[in-house]
């Protein structure tokens, strides 16, 4: 399936900039985004992995994870191959990373999916890599689907205009705060801390049901005064925002 | 990158700093079933219980703690 990106403007000749993202990749024609999902074909910005999912499957919504929404309940899973940070950490490089087999999957196949295995709750999570750079097919599906409920597990690295069109159609997300560091973001993710802290608080003030995690690295991210830090930001939003404090596992790339 | 391995004894001590301020914090990812269960914020009633492959829900109809009435963060109905 094609599809044309969103978010994107046009330069001189074929030349564009992705603006889904704050990375706003210059792209020639025929480039990649760092993210692998967007393509420049002949000065059109293309959503190349539309619908094509890394894995498909059902699970507790405990695993997203998410501890107070809808406790117990299945939840059909499914993620791109693809991701727009690029973590010295990363606990599923191999889907999020590196090229990794897909299926397509329609969002009306999508649909019928959820139907046949989650028929007592609607509802389906867009998680494993990074869902925000399969922008344009979870909108589709969510603006086709409004009685399915959507779960995002993201990283949270998205811009405000294309975030704010896409948050009506969510209904719970967890968002990983990976520390509470510029020069972390910067060095170990490629990316910035201020976006994502001003998405959380985006997502607090739309009412969208929040929760956290914190891949907690030791030495790396685990200061007591960054812990402090997360600590503080956090109970200003909301002292009841629940937050996973989840363990790091050694990776052998 | 090179770092060890997160013990269950780091996230102990993270969890301990976070919850002077947060009312909701959880050990994700661990091999033990601890700092998995939500307790009410009022009364201290465990609300719901979950190991790594159950999770049982006392919470009220609408999410609210069966002893005191205290409502829990969350979407439960």
């Amino acid at each position: 399936m094609k599809r044309k990106a969103m978010y994107y403007r046009n330069e001189e000749d074929t030349t564009l900039v992705c603006e889904l993202c704050p990375k706003y990749c210059v792209l020639t024609d025929g480039a990649l985004g760092g993210c692998r999902a967007r393509k420049n074909l002949g000065g059109i910005l293309m959503a190349t992995n539309y619908a094509l999912a890394t894995g498909l499957s059902l699970d507790r919504i405990e695993k997203k994870p998410l501890y107070h929404y809808y406790p117990g309940s299945r939840i059909l899973s499914l993620g791109p191959n693809s991701c727009n940070l690029q973590c010295s950490f990363c606990q599923n490089y191999q889907i999020s990373q590196m090229h990794a087999a897909t299926q397509e999957i329609s969002p009306e196949f999508l649909r019928d999916v959820i139907a046949q295995h989650c028929a007592e709750a609607l509802q389906v999570a867009f998680t494993y890599t990074e869902p925000l750079t399969w922008y344009e097919y979870i909108l589709d599906f969510a603006r086709e689907n409004p009685e399915v409920r959507i779960v995002l597990v993201t990283n949270g690295y998205i811009n405000p205009r294309p975030l704010a069109e896409l948050l009506p159609h969510v209904s719970a997300m967890n968002i990983d705060l990976k520390a509470m560091s510029e020069s972390f973001y910067a060095s170990e993710c490629r990316g910035h801390l201020e976006p994502v802290l001003e998405n959380i608080r985006a997502c607090v003030a739309a009412g969208v049901h929040l929760e956290l995690t914190f891949l907690l690295i030791p030495g790396l991210n685990d200061a007591p005064s960054e812990l402090m830090a997360m600590r503080d930001f956090i109970a200003e939003l909301n002292p009841e925002l629940p937050l996973h404090v989840s363990a790091y596992h050694r990776i052998i790339r | 990158m090179i770092a060890p391995a997160t013990k269950t004894e780091h996230i102990a001590s993270a969890i301990k700093v976070f919850k002077e301020s947060l009312v909701n914090v959880y050990g994700g990812n661990l091999p033990v079933s601890d700092f998995m269960d939500t307790l009410c914020r009022s009364c201290g009633t465990r609300l719901i219980a979950r190991t790594h492959g159950k999770t049982q829900n006392f919470l009220n109809g609408e999410g609210s703690c069966p002893q005191c009435g205290t409502k829990a963060y969350g979407v439960y109905a």
